[in-house]
């Protein structure tokens, strides 16, 4: 057997370094499948809620009633939003701070593995599994309620998508490098996400709150992506962003600077 | 101590290229390691031959641990360095890594993945990678075939350490480094982990652990060195140590005798009860004895329930530190 184990193959190089990366993506595939949370979560409750929205408002239309423009269409970006908040914030800092408690982080800087490696599979993976999820709700909106969209809005909202996943996963990676214990991550991910969730315009238009928390709601980062994906999402129906684009993409911008900052300098091994 | 040290040892392609003519494989100078006001590790000398199982003993909280993780390059020591297989572990950190095998305290194993999957990732993560076959029959060797795929989680303790030992050696390590192995196991399970690290051994592999139970460190160790408050304050064969200290052996039987003609025995020290049990300290356990048999048949009575303790690694401890390693 230890003969067995010296002739395996041993290979250097960029090649070797990329196959290795491939292997991390493939292994926290795995493992995010398995996670029944992480299912729960970011795929079944996201359209479960659209399926309980619809049954109660059907194909209530909002704006003017000529627009066409139904509430389905409006809060299906908004889900995809919501997804994209339970997968980034609330799962990765949990699963960073499970690692770090099950001693994993210690046993991976023990290996040449580089930690940033690992994390970047993550997002990597997650981005994938984020893209299919926006799908998979686009499909059920049209199939079950016959929403409409733009196809050509439906591609160029994709980079915005793939953009929040990995903002809001370098959102909990900051909760987890800022916050130690494992429980109290999953606390301080739930406190952020709960007024991130109901202030960010997922399932209403801003314009519909009160001024003053319209204007704590233009600060949001789940306010900025919301606008991101649905503006391009439903360009047929000329809906008014609540941010314009460019401050949207600066905000969300500087979100994800300030979280990769903080992850990076607060980051504990154990 | 050498004569120990070749007995059964193998040569490898790899050993050839790497092993330096001293036969040192880690090389510790000097070493110091402070957290802020904490002195984990005090200016450690030390140096682990190639081939042996050395064992690192001392109490929770010595600094064992820390000085492990000064060999895997995972801590930066405030003074002193490291080198392993001739490198300086602070200065080639990655070159150093890929020699190790490790197993920390945690097993670090990820929640959702079957056991196969975690060799597989774990080779991986060293730029090794295996197929499955290669998988399954490192698995095997640890007895785990028939759980490639489980969840750790539906592991026994025993199942959970081994697999965490196959994981040490998935890239083929020349240095293994076991932070307490057989914590929390029962005797059984902690024999199965000797039975395998003595295998590792003799495959040419060094092993380096750390243990606070003293029938481990005799038992399985070749040399030892016994750690206290961050300071390795002995450091030699079990035997050695034990004959160092030029302790007493302690005669224990439930004869009546008289107590001054027992104190005039050759040999004795020493002479207490406890409850029905006469113990007679002796430095000449063979001679007491001899003694004892005689003084029986003149008081016409039987020397039943005779025991002799020889002095053990635990008495070294007390004797070099003043205290119970679980005090």
């Amino acid at each position: 057997m230890a003969t067995n184990a010296r002739t395996m193959t041993r290979t250097g190089g960029r090649s070797a370094t990329f196959r290795r990366f491939m292997l991390l993506v493939q292994a926290n595939f795995l493992m995010y499948i398995r996670n029944k949370a992480a299912m729960f979560w970011v795929v079944l409750f996201p359209i479960g809620l659209m399926l309980i929205f619809g049954a109660i408002y059907g194909n209530q239309t909002i704006g003017p009633e000529s627009s066409g423009l139904t509430l389905i269409s409006f809060i299906t970006p908004g889900l995809i939003v919501l997804s994209i908040m339970s997968n980034g914030l609330v799962g990765n800092a949990g699963a960073m701070a499970n690692f770090r408690e099950k001693g994993i982080l210690r046993r991976v800087q023990t290996t040449p593995l580089p930690v940033a490696h690992l994390i970047l599979s993550r997002v990597v993976m997650q981005s994938c599994i984020m893209i299919g999820q926006a799908a998979l709700m686009l499909a059920t909106s049209v199939v079950v309620f016959n929403a409409r969209y733009d196809v050509a809005g439906l591609l160029s909202a994709l980079p915005w998508i793939v953009l929040g996943s990995v903002v809001f996963m370098a959102m909990g990676q900051a909760v987890a490098a800022l916050v130690r214990k494992e429980e109290t991550v999953s606390v301080v991910t739930q406190v952020i996400n709960f007024p991130l969730m109901f202030l960010g315009g997922l399932w209403m238009p801003v314009t519909s709150m009160p001024d003053w928390l319209q204007g704590v709601s233009k600060f949001l980062p789940s306010t900025m992506l919301a606008d991101l994906v649905r503006t391009p999402m439903l360009s047929s129906f000329h809906i008014e962003p609540t941010i314009p684009f460019a401050m949207a993409l600066l905000g969300i911008t500087a979100y994800l600077v300030g979280s990769v900052a903080l992850s990076a300098r607060f980051f504990k091994w154990s | 101590m050498k004569s120990i040290l070749s007995a059964e040892r193998t040569t490898t392609a790899l050993e050839a290229v790497t092993t330096t003519s001293s036969g040192i494989i880690i090389d510790i100078a000097g070493l110091s390691v402070f957290y802020g006001d904490v002195k984990a590790v005090r200016g450690v000398n030390l140096q682990v031959e190639h081939g042996e199982i050395f064992g690192l003993l001392g109490p929770n909280g010595a600094g064992k641990t820390t000085m492990l993780s000064a060999i895997e390059g995972i801590v930066k020591p405030t003074a002193g360095r490291v080198i392993v297989l001739g490198r300086d572990v602070q200065k080639q950190t990655e070159e150093v890594q890929r020699t190790l095998g490790i197993s920390l305290q945690s097993t670090a194993f990820f929640d959702e993945l079957k056991l196969w999957e975690l060799v597989k990732l774990y080779a991986g993560m060293y730029e090794v990678f295996l197929s499955k076959s290669e998988i399954l029959a490192l698995l095997a060797r640890f007895d785990l075939a028939e759980k490639a795929n489980a969840l750790t989680r539906q592991l026994s303790g025993g199942q959970q350490q081994r697999m965490a030992l196959a994981l040490a050696i998935c890239n083929d390590p020349q240095i293994v480094i076991l932070d307490e192995p057989t914590t929390g196991l029962d005797p059984q399970a902690r024999r199965a982990v000797w039975a395998i690290i003595r295998e590792l051994r003799a495959e040419g592999r060094t092993v380096v652990l750390t243990t606070h139970y003293m029938e481990e460190a005799q038992e399985l160790c070749h040399r030892i060195g016994i750690i206290d408050r961050g300071e390795l304050i002995a450091l030699d064969t079990p035997a050695g140590l034990i004959r160092s200290l030029k302790a007493d052996s302690l005669i224990s039987t439930t004869i009546r005798l008289p107590e001054s003609e027992v104190e005039a025995l050759p040999g004795v020290t020493g002479v207490r009860w406890e409850g029905d049990h006469m113990l007679v300290q002796t430095n000449d356990a063979q001679e007491t004895v001899f003694g004892l048999q005689k003084l029986a048949v003149e008081h016409r009575q039987l020397l039943t329930d005779l025991t002799i303790k020889q002095p053990d690694l635990e008495d070294v401890f007390i004797a070099l530190t003043g205290r119970n390693i679980r005090q």
